[in-house]
């Protein structure tokens, strides 16, 4: 299906050319989000994982740590 | 006719008057001077007066004298004929900003983009982004995604959109979301500006906020952003914002700036543009 963009308030069809250059936006656009949600998901795993260390009086890892208090 | 000078798209002349609290007594004094009596019309009771010596009034300068006193009762007027003024009305939407000495004082709204059918991109050419203004605002009134829990990123140009600059973009900057920490959007050579955090498509769910933009058109100085945005997000009854700053991280002239999700199109939008000098 044939995308549009609106430039000065006026609504004109992608060409061949800008077609191409929107996916590789959405593709490199979903690759860095995904990176994003990744690391968040990872922090909020070494949180929780931390704080079970902490009472049950484990060592902490790096992550863990910087999860936890910042550093 | 020929026109000698700049001509007034519209205008009419009207003339300067003046008028006269009457005793008894034959001097006056006008408000503005002329060479003589009849550089004015004289008007006593409503009945204009001859003038000229051994007439019935002389003028020179302020001084206006006349052949025979006023009574208090009287009343006295005069129209200045020397003192023609011309008032001149622009016509609606006829100021542009390089004729206001002073721009900065105010916004000039410089185009809206309306999107009110499925559209990839809302752009504003280099029609607009020019070095007519060192500052730039978009006011994003909304921008509803047509896809669901997407972002809303700002991309820029140099060659007013045959290509995006990419891998240039810094930002630092706050998101919110509320159950969730605030998260500190810190990038570093990214394509985008990210100005919306997963807007969502509902009907009246949207991304609003302003995007300021500084010397974009410098080839010897970055271009930063500054942002405060709003949206809501998907169907959790949430709002989120996004507030900090970004940088292209290169002396560049920027001459074109798109809007578009990170995914899918825009369903609607209203993009505000405007200079600020």
């Amino acid at each position: 299906m044939s995308r549009y963009k609106v430039v000065d308030n006026i609504r004109i069809k992608l060409t061949a050319e800008e077609e191409v250059a929107r996916d590789k936006e959405e593709e490199n656009a979903a690759k860095a989000e995904k990176e994003l949600k990744d690391a968040d998901t990872a922090k909020a795993n070494a949180k929780t994982s931390g704080k079970a260390k902490l009472k049950a009086g484990e060592a902490l890892t790096d992550a863990e740590i910087e999860a936890l208090f910042g550093a | 006719m020929a026109y000698i000078g700049p001509e007034p798209a519209e205008s009419f002349t009207s003339f300067a008057t003046q008028e006269f609290s009457t005793s008894a007594t034959t001097s006056y004094t006008l408000d503005h001077a002329v060479a003589n009596e009849n550089e004015i019309a004289l008007f006593v009771n409503n009945v204009r007066q001859q003038p000229g010596s051994g007439k019935a009034y002389t003028a020179t300068g302020t001084a206006l004298t006349l052949s025979a006193a006023t009574a208090s009762t009287d009343t006295m007027y005069c129209v200045f004929l020397g003192r023609a003024l011309q008032t001149v009305t622009p016509a609606t939407n006829s100021i542009t900003s390089s004729m206001i000495a002073s721009k900065g004082t105010s916004h000039t709204l410089l185009a809206t983009n309306t999107i009110s059918s499925a559209t990839a991109a809302s752009t504003f050419s280099s029609t607009y982004i020019t070095s007519d203004f060192e500052m730039y605002e978009f006011h994003i009134l909304h921008a509803t995604p047509a896809t669901d829990d997407v972002n809303l990123y700002m991309y820029v140009s140099s060659d007013n959109g045959s290509s995006y600059l990419t891998g240039a973009i810094d930002q630092m900057s706050t998101r919110n979301r509320p159950g969730s920490a605030s998260d500190a959007i810190s990038t570093t050579d990214q394509d985008y500006v990210w100005i919306g955090s997963g807007t969502g498509n509902a009907t009246g769910e949207a991304t609003a906020g302003v995007v300021k933009m500084f010397n974009a058109a410098s080839s010897s100085m970055h271009t930063y952003f500054t942002i405060q945005t709003a949206g809501k997000v998907e169907a959790n009854d949430q709002v989120r914002s996004i507030v900090g700053a970004a940088e292209y991280d290169a002396n560049t002239a920027l001459n074109n700036i798109k809007f578009a999700f990170s995914s899918g199109n825009i369903a609607v939008a209203k993009i505000k543009l405007y200079g600020v000098n």
